[in-house]
């Protein structure tokens, strides 16, 4: 177990030298410079704010800088928020986003795991017509869509729930119910699937025909093999899910990372935007480590 | 010993009878198929209706600002905060988003079946490398490098659907890649060999047609994510430009101005929505079509 | 003599698919005696395992089934009517009375439970055992079906065996109830030629012991000839010859039966 843990580990170091090599790639290649912006300056403040930022040095040397701070977890200073450092940026948005997203994700699971369930064993019936219906209607209706609709109906027509901002509980409900849907569907469609395959296989024949309860059938036999497909949907989800808040942050006004990202991109923030996006990077690729060797705790098949 | 309930028995005799079967159940899908209809009248509508209408996407009319749907005024989904007509500026965006969602899928499928077919008809260490590199990339935050990508080269419509296209190969690449394989290894190669058919002869008789009907699958299920993609991007600012708008941009607009004018939020929305539900609905029909043991 | 263990008379069973209806089997009569070997012989589609199936209510949810499959009771308890008897009284004839072995021993075990937790829950189900002692029970079936090392290995997962040590497995498992009929639907195809007779000769040993009644399906009437009393030939639903093993091998009535046979290579001219 520890040999397959250290094996991927080591298997996600590429990934995160690629992430890390692609973003430094992609400013350099970008045209004109973040120091372009709306006022002009003269040349010895140019060159001071160059220095400030090591743009003055050759692209290896900037480059060595480059992997040097990130190695250290230190991302450098905003250029929208003047003596901020980015790092401090995160530490401040990263809890709020990180809550939104956790939420959104448990709902996401407790709804459709059950749903998903409900459906298969009642292939072909009205529940199934039904919770399939639904979760179509979840793929479909993206949270930037979902998000101002409840605002409109919960908020602004009737004062059940706040429109925005974070005070109490209350503001994560819509939020949380925008950021969840889509992976409500998601969820429910998979589990839909993998219950059905399941419930088609030999073994479970097997374990009907020892004459075992109809609940012993399906929550020792069909429930963890049918449950695995939606563990490895984890790492995406939990990916699509970073990614949804910064729009669900943008429309409910939540002090999250997201939200300072999509200012940053507005403003053109350059070390801001790219700090945050090897951040989630690095969350991500971690997450779906983890993910990894839950499924290979849980699947008996899986070598390490 | 088999009656037949339906034609399918005269089908079996005439041969070759995967595409007619498969259109035979699609037609029997009601939700597929009205789907079908919707999006063809949303495409007609998007495609000629502009034209219809007296007014365009861009003048502005003071007199006429946050005009509430009505057949009287000529403005069929009401105006905007600068007296833009919704109608034409929906329609109109329609056009954008509709583009972008067929344009980017076919960039991705492009490169997607190549790649895919290339490294699984290669095989070997050629495949472990080429599949690695895309395991690589699915496990990088995309969206935030799409941003990423807008925000250092600036935003314009030829550069989003590269971006878009580029990270949207991925799934089918991967899903052409494991069909290949398997298609390869079937007996009725290896007997198609044995007659003596060469590799381009078995590509085209035997491989593409079997890649078909799921590359056209995910085809419809490409298209909707991307056309999500666009609206996603737009709708926070970094994707179509005004005055050119497309559904994300609108819904924006109409989130800003929701509590004086709901219908500017609404009526995109409806759009966007049921767009992306007719193509979901067609693909997951598609789907059961071609793969049957599912239903 | 007393009445049969099972008596099946007038079995139908329809498939109803989304284009088509199948008849899978037809009128069907046929009993089966205590501890009798019966075989039942056709080629693939003739409705043998579907017979079987139906027998244990175990056929998928569009089959439509229709006849009687009287379940003599014993002891104190009464006959038991198969085909129409609620699921609860079903569940306990179920691996209990009637177990079942599956052709594809590859696929029949859960890969995702140890062998130890498949072989216990029977046993507590149906015997209700206490975990330790269920666990002992199944160490001594398994050492029946002379696993090496059974102690151990009772704790792998399925992929940890081989493909004769999986259905060996199974059979453990089928038995570990004493059940009054065995139903063995082809148990030796998906295996290698050296296992087979091995699996089958297990089989025989094992249900001499508990005088357990068999009913092998098989497409080989080879297998039929050295395990089976009795035999029924069945082709597309029908049954179509019925009678002692000899009599089969002798005097064939069915033009059907003698093809078969024909079939059976011979090393004499």
């Amino acid at each position: 177990m520890m040999a397959y843990i250290v094996k991927r580990l080591l298997g996600a170091i590429p990934t995160i030298f690629i992430l890390l090599t692609l973003t430094f790639a992609l400013v350099h290649l970008a045209p004109g410079s973040p120091l372009d912006g709306d006022r002009p300056m003269t040349p010895e403040v140019r060159a001071n704010l160059e220095a400030k930022y090591h743009m003055n040095e050759p692209l290896i040397q900037q480059y060595r800088r480059y992997l040097l701070n990130i190695a250290h977890l230190d991302f450098g200073t905003s250029f929208q928020y003047k003596n901020t450092s980015v790092n401090s940026l995160i530490a401040a948005g990263f809890p709020v986003s990180l809550t939104l997203g956790a939420a959104a994700l448990a709902l996401a699971l407790a709804l459709g795991i059950p749903l998903g369930m409900l459906a298969a064993v009642h292939q072909n019936h009205t529940a199934d017509y039904g919770a399939m219906g639904l979760s179509l209607a979840g793929i479909s209706v993206p949270n930037f869509v979902l998000g101002p609709l409840m605002v409109l109906v919960f908020a602004v027509y009737n004062d059940w729930l706040p429109a925005g901002g974070l005070d109490g509980w209350q503001s994560y409900v819509m939020p949380v119910l925008a950021l969840a849907a889509m992976y409500v569907a998601y969820v429910t469609r998979l589990m839909r699937a993998s219950t059905i395959e399941v419930l088609r296989s030999n073994y479970i024949r097997t374990a009907r025909a020892k004459g075992l309860s109809g609940f012993r059938v399906f929550f020792v036999h069909v429930l963890p093999a049918a449950l695995l497909p939606v563990v490895s949907f984890l790492g995406p989800a939990a990916a699509g899910i970073l990614t949804g808040s910064v729009v669900v942050e943008q429309i409910f006004g939540i002090p999250g990372l997201g939200r300072f990202f999509v200012t940053g991109a507005l403003n053109r923030d350059y070390t801001l935007v790219l700090g945050i996006t090897l951040f989630y990077g690095i969350i991500i690729i971690g997450f779906n480590l983890l993910v990894d060797v839950i499924y290979g705790w849980l699947d008996p098949r899986v070598t390490y | 010993m088999i009656s037949r309930k339906r034609d399918s028995l005269e089908n079996a005799a005439r041969g070759n009878s995967l595409g007619r079967d498969a259109w035979r159940r699609l037609k029997a899908n009601r939700a597929a198929m009205a789907s079908l209809v919707l999006l063809g009248l949303i495409t007609l509508a998007v495609v000629v209706g502009p034209w219809l209408s007296p007014f365009n996407y861009y003048s502005q009319d003071y007199d006429a600002i946050w005009t509430a749907p009505s057949w009287a005024s000529g403005h069929f989904f009401g105006t905007d905060a600068v007296g833009r007509d919704l109608f034409v500026r929906t329609l109109n965006g329609g056009r954008i988003s509709l583009m972008v969602g067929i344009v980017t899928t076919f960039v991705s499928l492009i490169i997607g079946v190549t790649y895919g077919a290339t490294s699984g008809y290669l095989g070997g260490r050629t495949d472990n490398l080429m599949m690695r590199i895309v395991d690589i990339l699915y496990s990088l935050p995309f969206m935030f490098f799409v941003i990423l990508l807008v925000v250092f080269f600036g935003r314009n419509l030829l550069l989003l659907f590269a971006a878009i296209g580029a990270v949207s190969w991925l799934d089918m690449a991967r899903i052409v890649r494991g069909q290949t394989l398997s298609i390869k290894q079937q007996p009725y190669i290896e007997a198609a060999r044995m007659a003596g058919a060469g590799t381009p002869g078995i590509i085209a008789r035997h491989i593409v047609p079997n890649l078909l009907g799921l590359v056209v699958v995910y085809v419809t299920l490409t298209i909707p994510q991307v056309i999500l993609f666009e609206s996603f991007l737009s709708y926070l600012g970094l994707g179509v430009q005004p005055p050119a708008t497309s559904w994300g941009a609108l819904i924006n607009d109409g989130t800003s101005e929701m509590s004086v004018a709901p219908w500017l939020l609404i009526i995109p929305s409806i759009f966007l929505a049921v767009t992306l539900f007719c193509f979901n609905f067609i693909g997951d029909g598609l789907r059961d079509a071609l793969d049957p043991k599912d239903r | 003599m007393s009445r049969p263990l099972l008596e099946v008379r007038n079995l139908k069973i329809d498939f109803e698919t989304h284009d088509a209806v199948v008849d899978a089997v037809h009128a069907l009569d046929f009993t089966l005696e205590r501890g009798e070997a019966l075989g039942i012989v056709g080629e693939s589609g003739s409705g043998k395992s579907q017979t079987v199936l139906g027998l244990i209510g175990l056929l998928a949810p569009n089959a439509k089934i229709s006849g009687t499959a009287t379940l003599t009771g014993s002891g104190k308890q009464g006959d038991i009517e198969l085909l129409s008897a609620k699921p609860r009284i079903l569940r306990k004839v179920r691996g209990a009375r009637i177990a079942m072995i599956f052709q594809d021993p590859m696929t029949a075990l859960n890969p995702h439970l140890k062998i130890s937790t498949q072989m216990i829950e029977v046993l507590r189900a149906h015997r209700g055992m206490g975990r330790r002692e269920a666990m002992q029970a199944a160490i001594d079936m398994l050492e029946a079906v002379r696993i090496p090392e059974a102690a151990r290995r009772i704790k792998y997962y399925p992929h940890q065996f081989s493909g004769g040590m999986r259905q060996r497995v199974m059979i453990a498992m089928a038995l570990s109830c004493e059940p009054e009929i065995l139903i063995a639907d082809e148990p030796t195809t998906a295996l290698d030629v050296t296992v087979q007779a091995e699996i089958l000769d297990l089989i025989d040993e094992l249900r001499a012991r508990t005088h357990t009644a068999l009913i092998l399906i098989t497409h080989d009437l080879g297998v039929i000839a050295g395990q089976c009393s009795r035999a029924l030939v069945m082709r597309r639903g029908d049954l179509v010859e019925h009678g002692p093993i000899e009599q089969i091998f002798r005097a064939p009535e069915a033009q059907y039966t003698r093809d078969l046979l024909a079939a059976i290579p011979r090393l004499e001219g």
